[in-house]
C-alpha cells in the first residue's frame, strides 16, 4: 500500500516569520511618512525641519496629525483583528463585525446619543458598545433559530437583518435628530471619518480597544480550537459557548469603541483577514497578528490619502469600502477564498 | 460496577425531548481498561448518542457514566480531554489548516489555557502522524486530502491528545477498500498498545476483524451483546436486524 503524497509544489512548510517583520516595518514608514504628508504648507510632504522653526507646523503635526495617526493604526489593528477572529470563531470566512449588525448596531447607538443630547464622547461610547454587543446577541440567536440554509447562510442572513435593523433604526435617528446641529454629526458619523479623532478621544477610547486586542492576541490558539467542528471542540476539553461568547464580546467591545471615536469604517475586518489567509494559511497564531496589522496599514494609507488628496476631506469609510469592495471582488473571482472542504 | 470497569454506564435514558420515545432506555455497559467494543445496530438506533453520552458531550436523562471509579460528570474539562477523545463521523471544517497545526491541536487538554503549542507538542504531533503513516503529509493543507488520507489525520489528532479512551463514530466508514483497512490496522495496532476503544459500525466485517467485545443497539435498548466473534452467527444477526443473513465467500478488506 503506498501511502506516500505525490511531491507537493507549494510546500507550507515554516512559516515565513520575516513576513511579520516585513509588516512592522511597511506601518512603521507608513506610519512616519503620514505625519508627514498632509496639505500643510502646500499639498504634499511637510519637511520635518520645519518642526523645529514653525510652530504651527510643530501644532499640526504633534497635535493634530499624531493623535489621528494614531487612532488610525488603533482602529484598524482592532478592525483586522476583530475581523479575523469571528471569520474563525464563528467558522464562516465571509463575516467580519459590519456583517454581524456591530457596526450598524454601534451606529444606532451613537445617534442615539447625539440625538438624545449626550456629547460626552464616554457616553457615545458606553451606548455604541452597547448596541453593538445587543446586535452581535440578536445575530448569533437570530442565526441560530433560523431554519433555512447552512450555517454559514443562516449567519449571514441573520447579520443582514439585525443589520438593517438597526440601519432602519439609525434612519429614525436621523429623521428626528434637529437638521441643523444633530443631523450633519450622524451623517458624517456614519461615513467614518478620524476628523474627530484628537488626543482626549484617544486616550478615553485606547484603553477598551487596547484590552480586545490583547484579549483576542492572547486568545489567539483557542481562536484556532474555537473554529473546529463543536464536537471536536468538546472532545479537546474547549467550552466552545463560554469561549466563542468571550470572543464575540472582546471583539464588539474593541468595534464599539473605536467606531464610536470614529464613526462606521467598513471592509476592512472582512478583507484584510482574507488577504492573510492567501499568504500561509489559516492559522490564527499568524493570521491573527498579520490582520491587525495589515489592518493598520490598511486604516492608515486610507485615512492619509482621504485628508490628503483632495483639498476637501473625503470620509474614510468610503475609502476604505471603495478599496475593500474592489479587493473583495479580486479575491472572490480569483478563488483565494478557502471555504470548507 | 465490578472492580475490572475502567469506564461504565448504569441505566442510560435520553431522549431529544419528554414527548417523545427516547433514543435510548436504560442502557447499561462495561468496559475494562484496554478493551475494544464495537456498538452496531441499525440506522437510528442511537449509537452515536450513546457514544455521545459514554464520551461526556450528552447529559443523560437518566442513569450515570462512571470514569475510572469517578462519575464522569465530576471531571473538569481538560481532565476529561485527557483521558477521552471523541471522533465524529463528520466534521466540519471552515478552514483549510496545515495537517501538523491541525494535529497539534489535538495537544490541548496538555497545555496551560492560553499558552501556545511548544516543541514538545509538536513532537507528539509529528509522533502520532508517524505512526500512522502520514508524516510525508505535516506541510500539506487539508484542503489537499482525501477522504481516507483526512481520517488518518482526524485519528492522529485523536492520538497526539494521548486520551487512553477513543469513542470513535464510524470510523471506517465512507472510505475505499485500501484505506478502511489501513484505519483498522492502524485501530488494531491501537488496541494492543493498551487503548481502549469503543467505536460505533455498520461494518460487521470490522467488528469481527478488531475482535473484542460487541453490543448491538435497537429499539433504544440494547439487543445483543457478546464476543465480535460471535457476530459471525447469521441467526443472530437475522433476528436482530429483522433481515436474512448468509455467510459468502466474498472479497473483503478484513
Amino acid at each position: 500500500m503506498n501511502f506516500q503524497p505525490i511531491p507537493c509544489p507549494k510546500s507550507r512548510a515554516g512559516t515565513p516569520r520575516a513576513f511579520d517583520g516585513v509588516l512592522v516595518g511597511i506601518l512603521l514608514v507608513v506610519f512616519v511618512l503620514s505625519l508627514f504628508v498632509g496639505r500643510y504648507p502646500k499639498p504634499g510632504i511637510l519637511n520635518p525641519a520645519l518642526l523645529a522653526v514653525d510652530p504651527l507646523a510643530r501644532q499640526i503635526v504633534l497635535n493634530s496629525r499624531l493623535p489621528r495617526v494614531l487612532g488610525a493604526v488603533l482602529l484598524g489593528l482592532v478592525l483586522g483583528g476583530a475581523g479575523a477572529s469571528l471569520q474563525a470563531v464563528f467558522g464562516n470566512p465571509l463575516i467580519d463585525a459590519g456583517f454581524l449588525g456591530v457596526s450598524q448596531g454601534a451606529a444606532f447607538g451613537a445617534a442615539l446619543a447625539l440625538v438624545l443630547g449626550l456629547r460626552a464622547y464616554s457616553l457615545i461610547a458606553v451606548l455604541a458598545f452597547g448596541m453593538s454587543l445587543l446586535a452581535l446577541i440578536l445575530s448569533l440567536w437570530l442565526a441560530g433559530r433560523f431554519r433555512y440554509g447552512g450555517q454559514i447562510l443562516r449567519l449571514i442572513l441573520a447579520g443582514l437583518a439585525v443589520s438593517a435593523f438597526f440601519s432602519s433604526l439609525l434612519s429614525m435617528m436621523k429623521y428626528v435628530a434637529d437638521p441643523l446641529n444633530q443631523l450633519p454629526d450622524i451623517v458624517f458619523w456614519t461615513m467614518g471619518s478620524m476628523v474627530p479623532m484628537n488626543w482626549k478621544r484617544l486616550e478615553s477610547a485606547a484603553p477598551v480597544a487596547l484590552l480586545s486586542l490583547g484579549l483576542l492576541y492572547a486568545m489567539r490558539w483557542r481562536i484556532n480550537l474555537l473554529s473546529l467542528d463543536d464536537a471536536v471542540a468538546h472532545s479537546l476539553g474547549v467550552r466552545s459557548t463560554t469561549e466563542r461568547r468571550i470572543v464575540g464580546i472582546a471583539a464588539a467591545a474593541g468595534v464599539g469603541v473605536m467606531t464610536a471615536a470614529c464613526g462606521v469604517v467598513g471592509w476592512v475586518g472582512l478583507v484584510v483577514p482574507q488577504i492573510v489567509r492567501t499568504i500561509d494559511g489559516p492559522d490564527s497564531r499568524s493570521v491573527l497578528p498579520r490582520s491587525m496589522l495589515g489592518g493598520a496599514i490598511f486604516v492608515l494609507i486610507s485615512d492619509t490619502l482621504a485628508r490628503s488628496v483632495f483639498s476637501g476631506e473625503i470620509p474614510l469609510g468610503l475609502v476604505t469600502s471603495l478599496f475593500g469592495a474592489l479587493s473583495f471582488a479580486i479575491l472572490l473571482t480569483r478563488r483565494k477564498v478557502e471555504l470548507a472542504r | 460496577m465490578s472492580e475490572g470497569a475502567y469506564l461504565s454506564a448504569q441505566d442510560i435514558s435520553f431522549g431529544w425531548n419528554e414527548e417523545e420515545q427516547p433514543v435510548l432506555n436504560s442502557v447499561s455497559l462495561e468496559i475494562a481498561r484496554g478493551q475494544t467494543l464495537a456498538i452496531l445496530g441499525p440506522n437510528g438506533a442511537g449509537k452515536t448518542t450513546l457514544l455521545s453520552i459514554l464520551s461526556g458531550r450528552l447529559r443523560p436523562r437518566a442513569g450515570a457514566v462512571q470514569l475510572d471509579g469517578r462519575p464522569l460528570a465530576s471531571y473538569s474539562a481538560r481532565e476529561r480531554a485527557r483521558h477521552i477523545a471523541f471522533l465524529p463521523q463528520l466534521e466540519k471544517l471552515a478552514f483549510n489548516y496545515r495537517v501538523l497545526d491541525f494535529v497539534l491541536m489535538g495537544r490541548t487538554p496538555h497545555m496551560e489555557t492560553l499558552a501556545l503549542p511548544g516543541l514538545e507538542d509538536e513532537a507528539a504531533a509529528r509522533e502520532a502522524l508517524i505512526s500512522l503513516g502520514m508524516s510525508a503529509f505535516e506541510a500539506r493543507s487539508i484542503g489537499e486530502l482525501s477522504g481516507g488520507e483526512f481520517q488518518l489525520v482526524r485519528l492522529a489528532r485523536c492520538l497526539a491528545q494521548g486520551a487512553s479512551i477513543l469513542f470513535l463514530d464510524e470510523p471506517a466508514s465512507m472510505l475505499d477498500p485500501a484505506h478502511a483497512r489501513h484505519i483498522a490496522d492502524a485501530l488494531q495496532a491501537l488496541t494492543q498498545s493498551g487503548k481502549t476503544i469503543i467505536y460505533t459500525t455498520h461494518d460487521i466485517g470490522l467488528g469481527i476483524f478488531l475482535g473484542g467485545r460487541a453490543l448491538i443497539l435497537g429499539g433504544s435498548e440494547v439487543r445483543w451483546r457478546g464476543s465480535a466473534e460471535q457476530l459471525r452467527d447469521p441467526q443472530m444477526l437475522a433476528e436482530v436486524y429483522g433481515i436474512s443473513f448468509s455467510i459468502k465467500e466474498l472479497p473483503s478488506a478484513f
